[in-house]
Parts: C-alpha cells; structure tokens; sequence
C-alpha cells in the first residue's frame, strides 16, 4: 500500500511538473539549458545554467529577487548573475544566465548540484514566481582515492556531439583527385611508356628510337626514316610531300604543326635525295625534337 | 681548269633554263588550246624532253588529235599521220603507189619517209585497228629511228611516235603485243574533263569547233626539234639521284614484279597470279628519263620520289603483263595496282 501511494505522488508531480511548464500563463518557464555534461567537472569549473522565462504584462521579472551573487552552496559558488531582456508588446522574454564555480575540495567522486532557484514576477494583482529545479552532476576531485562510489552511481551521459566532417572529407578528396589528374597528365606528357590511351602511338614509338639514335654523320637517314615511318603508319600508306593536305584533312589533330610538317618534308627531300651537306648531330636532334612535338600532338596534349 | 669548269657549268644552266623557258611555254600555248587536260599536256611535255613515244589512250572526240597537232605545232619539224585500219599494211606506211601525169604508176614515199630527218611527231591513229605486221614495222622503227627503203638507209633521229587507240570498241581491233607496248614510254589517258564549266565550255565555245584554227594558235617551232635529241643527253646527265631514290626505284621495280611480295592486295584479285612480267629492265629506264625531265621541269638538278611519282602510272602501267585471266580488267587494275605500289613502297625504305 505504502509503495503504491508513493508511486501515485511521483505520478502526480511529474504531471503537475509538466503542466507546470506547459501552462500558458502570465509567468512561463520557456527552458532550460543545463551544462552539457554531467560528468568529468573539476574544482574551479564554471557551469552556466540558462533559464529562458516569458511573463505577460503587468508581470515583470523582479531583479531585486534574483539570487544573489557569491552564494555558496555545498562547495558550488554563484559567481556570475546576468540577465538580457527582450520586450515585444505585452510580452517579455528573459533570459537569465546563472554562472557557478566549483569550489568543492572533496577527494571522492561526489554528486553536487546547481541548487533549485525560485525567479519572482511582480507588478501583478498577485505575486506569481518560477521554480527552476536542482541540477545534480558529479563531481571528480583532480586526486581520488577510490573510484567504488563512481562505480556505483554511474549514470548516462548524452552522447557527445560529432564534428561535422563531411566538407573536409569532401574537400580532401577533390584535393586528392586534383593531384591524381595532374599526376596522371604529367605521365602522359612525359612518358615514352604505351599503357595510356594514344601512349603507344606512332611518334612516341619514333620520338624513343630517336632518342636512343647517336648523334654522328650517316644516322641522318635512319632518323628520317624513324620518323617517315611514323608518318606512313599514321597515314595508312606512304606519305609524300604532296599528299599532306590529304593528311591533314584525315588527322586534323596534326594541322596545327601543318607548317613544321611541310618543312620537315622538304628538309627531309633535301637530306635524302640531293648531296647537301647537314650538321648530323644538330639534324638528329631536331628531329627528335619534332618527333616529341609530333607526340604530343598524337596525345592530343600539344 | 677550274674556272673553265664554272664557266662550263655556268652555260649548262643558262641552256637548262632556257630550254625550260620554252618547254613550259609550249605548255601554256598547248593548254590555251585544249582545254581540262593539264596533266595530259604536261605528261606529252615530258616524253617529247624524254625523246619517248607516246599511246594515247581515251575515247572518240576527246580531242587526241588536235592535241596531238597541236604539239607537234610546237615542236616544230614535220607531222605525217596515218590511220590504222584492219586492211593497212606495213609498205602502206613506206610508199605508196600513184599514176603519174603520164598515166604511169609511180611509187613514192610514204608518211614514214616523206619528211625524211624533218620528221617530229608521226601519229598513228587507232594503231590497235592495225595488223600485227604493221605493229612489227613500228616497233622496228621506234627502236631503232631508221628505215631501209627505196635501197637507201633512211633515218628518222628527230621523229617521236604519238600513237592512239581506242579501248572501248574491240572489233576489228588487234591488241598490241606487250613488247610493242614496251617500246612506248607513256601510255596516257585522255579522258573528258570533270569540271563541268570546262564541259559547258567545249560543247558551247564555238572556237572548238574549228580544230585546225585552234592548232594555228599554238606559235610553231617553239622547241626546235633537230635540238632536242642532244638537249635530252644534256639534261639526262644533269640530272642526279641519291642513293637513297635508287633504293626507292629499286624497291618499286620489285613491287611491280612481285607486288604481292610488299604486301600489295587488290580486291578480288589472287596478287600471285596476278602479274606476269612486271616492268622492264628498259621500261624502268624509261621509268627514270621521264623523272629527270619532270624534275628539270621542276627546276632541281636532283630527282625527287615526287618525279617517279609524277610519271609512274604512265611509264609502268602498259608494260606490265597480267595473267589472261585478268586482262579484260587491265585498265583497271594497272592502275589500282601502280597506286598501290606508290601507297605501299616506302622511302627511306623499313630498315
């Protein structure tokens, strides 16, 4: 029977409790925000507690009835009062900021409280107040002795907020590709390898012949004929001075070097097909050199 | 010694440039005349500075003739035409036989002999009508450029061969044998020109309607004929080819033999039975005079594949012998086969 008239009183003030705070009155308690964590407070912690309060006109929250600073209570110390109000109409909102210090010097786990505070509200026919209930949190001496008593009154703690890593984890990534991309295009640019796209091409093939070719008198001929057999293997048959137009217009990616091709063509005529002297080594390495501008055309990187 | 050298070569040049001067200006006068066919009056230009006779080939009323006398305008000396029919014989082209005044027969020259050394250009109309005798006279003649006859050696130095045949009809028509053929430096096509104003203009312009006008506009004796023999030795020897273009020629030689053996394939054609003869040791001779001249033309003293190419299909295409089973095809397939090799052998050759 004592069991059951005790449940029955906890029912009924939770319900009063609650329509308490959800009553639209001329005094309202909006909120409450209470410290984040319950656990894990030190001496000299400060614990804010924000109390946001409504009322209607005529009642106004009565400063001179605020607590007052520097009460202590079982080692927690009012130390801050600070109260920001807001007027629309008849309405008023308060927001009342209660700053405690922890002063407590005990040397076990203890549960202490931000004690209960009563807010007053005068200026009506009748005297109207707001109770704002005791918060209980734990407190942790820097030096303990034993954790037993922790053990035993553990309780559950909100769980911690996350940090928002969705824009980082996003923006590293795109960092991360960026590089990749650029990686990538500076292997393509680069290499002599043929395991990309247009890698194996014609030219590169031609432009790592001629690379290895050695730059003395009588190579000349094999160099053109390194680059000459680019030419007719891109061309599909053999490749002459007259067909270039032909040429260009079936790889179009070509016309941009149309002048340095031409050229080419007819220093080649001249080298192959009359007795004028050429510099060999200056020859094959300008070759090699049009060979990589050829190569990078064939890659479309040019 | 060696400023009569520069001196010497220093006359060689003004000679080259000079006879240059006028080959291009019996060009431009023959194409103000015959109209659409360029490449035509540039190949006959070479063969005449080649000292090669010439086929023509192409359909009726193209204009063969009167390109032909035309040409023969230019180049001066004395033009004598015969027509080839199937009951001509090979004295018809030596003498001919008349009443005289008297009402007694007479003999007399015939075309081939008339002009005597003045002959230029002899044009052999539709030489395929002929008979294999009359063929066997020409090519004799051809060759060698003298004639016994009338018990006296005539010599016909300056004379070149312009000779037609019409491929579309094969009555009555005998195919020249291949070595007759041989003796032909260019076989060169005479087709209607494409463009259709060029057409619009042939059929329209009244002032070709009057071949023989025409032929009057082209100034006569612009090349000097009795010049040209030893002109060609000049410009023959002046002329030079890198190693790497006798390669080059090399490699095309063995491609019209073997045109299978460069990796040459042509629709529907077995390539290993395809050629008989390829080209010949002369025709490949030929092949390099016809170069020279378009490279001196070209104005370079060295030849340049575009040289060989500019006369390939010209030079090569009549010479090379096809399996029977592929000669009604000819046509067509030397000259699918001549820009294959040009396509396919490549200069400087794969190492």
């Amino acid at each position: 029977m004592k069991k059951v008239t005790i449940l029955w009183l906890m029912v009924a003030s939770l319900i009063l409790s609650a329509a308490g705070y959800a009553a639209e009155g001329p005094v309202n308690l909006v909120s409450v925000l209470n410290p984040r964590m319950t656990t894990g407070i030190h001496i000299g912690d400060v614990l804010q507690r924000e109390i946001h309060l409504q009322s209607k006109a005529p009642y106004q929250l009565s400063t001179t009835a605020l607590p007052i600073k520097g009460e202590r209570n079982q080692g927690v110390e009012l130390v801050d009062v600070a109260v920001q109000t807001d007027k629309a109409g008849d309405d008023s909102r308060y927001v009342v900021t209660l700053s405690y210090q922890v002063f407590s010097a005990a040397k076990q786990p203890k549960v202490l409280r931000l004690p209960d505070t009563a807010f007053a509200f005068t200026g009506g026919k009748e005297a109207a107040a707001v109770n704002i209930p005791v918060w209980q949190f734990w407190f942790s001496p820097l030096v303990t002795g034993s954790i037993h008593t922790a053990r035993d009154n553990i309780q559950p703690q909100m769980k911690p907020f996350l940090i928002e890593t969705d824009t980082h984890q996003l923006r590293f990534g795109l960092a991360l590709a960026l590089m990749l991309a650029g990686l990538v295009g500076l292997v393509y640019v680069n290499a002599d390898k043929r395991w990309l796209p247009f890698m194996g091409g014609e030219f590169s093939r031609a432009y790592r012949k001629l690379r290895k070719l050695p730059r003395t008198p009588g190579q000349e001929q094999q160099a053109l004929q390194h680059v000459h057999q680019a030419f007719n293997q891109v061309y599909g048959r053999s490749l002459f001075r007259q067909n270039l137009e032909q040429f260009f217009a079936e790889h179009p990616e070509y016309r941009q070097m149309q002048d340095e091709i031409d050229a080419f063509f007819a220093r080649s005529d001249t080298v192959l097909f009359t007795t004028q002297p050429v510099d060999a080594a200056k020859f094959i390495e300008d070759t090699q050199q049009f060979s990589r501008a050829l190569r990078d055309c064939e890659r479309r990187v040019a | 010694m060696a400023l009569g050298r520069d001196m010497e070569s220093a006359a060689i040049d003004t000679q080259l440039a000079d006879w240059r001067t006028r080959a291009l200006k019996l060009e431009s006068e023959v194409q103000g005349v015959i109209v659409g066919q360029d490449a035509a009056i540039r190949l006959i230009n070479i063969a005449i500075f080649a000292r090669g006779h010439v086929m023509l080939e192409g359909g009726v009323g193209v204009g063969k003739t009167t390109l032909l006398q035309s040409v023969a305008r230019g180049i001066g000396g004395a033009y004598e035409r015969i027509e080839g029919t199937v009951d001509l014989m090979p004295n018809d082209l030596v003498y001919h036989t008349f009443l005289g005044p008297e009402g007694r027969p007479q003999i007399d020259e015939g075309p081939l002999l008339r002009a005597g050394e003045k002959l230029s250009v002899f044009f052999f109309n539709e030489i395929n009508r002929a008979r294999p005798q009359v063929h066997a006279l020409m090519l004799r003649v051809m060759a060698e450029r003298h004639l016994h006859a009338f018990k006296k050696e005539y010599r016909l130095p300056h004379m070149v061969v312009f000779a037609d045949r019409n491929q579309v009809e094969k009555n009555e028509t005998f195919e020249i044998p291949s070595a007759a053929r041989d003796r032909f430096m260019m076989e060169i096509g005479i087709d209607i020109p494409e463009d259709r104003e060029l057409r619009k203009s042939l059929v329209f312009d009244t002032k070709f309607q009057h071949a023989e006008k025409l032929t009057q506009k082209v100034e006569s004796g612009l090349l000097a004929f009795d010049q040209l023999n030893d002109f060609s030795d000049l410009l023959q020897n002046h002329v030079q080819s890198s190693p790497a273009l006798e390669e080059y020629v090399m490699d095309l030689w063995t491609a019209t033999q073997k045109p299978e053996s460069v990796g040459i394939t042509l629709d529907g054609v077995d390539m290993h039975r395809l050629i008989q003869a390829g080209a010949s040791p002369r025709g490949m001779g030929m092949l390099l005079k016809a170069a020279r001249v378009h490279a001196w033309l070209m104005n370079r003293d060295y030849l340049y594949p575009e040289d060989i190419h500019a006369v390939f299909h010209e030079v090569i295409a009549h010479r090379l012998v096809f399996n029977s089973m592929y000669e009604s095809r000819r046509t067509l397939l030397s000259r699918q086969l001549t820009a294959k090799i040009l396509e396919t052998v490549a200069v400087p050759a794969k190492s």
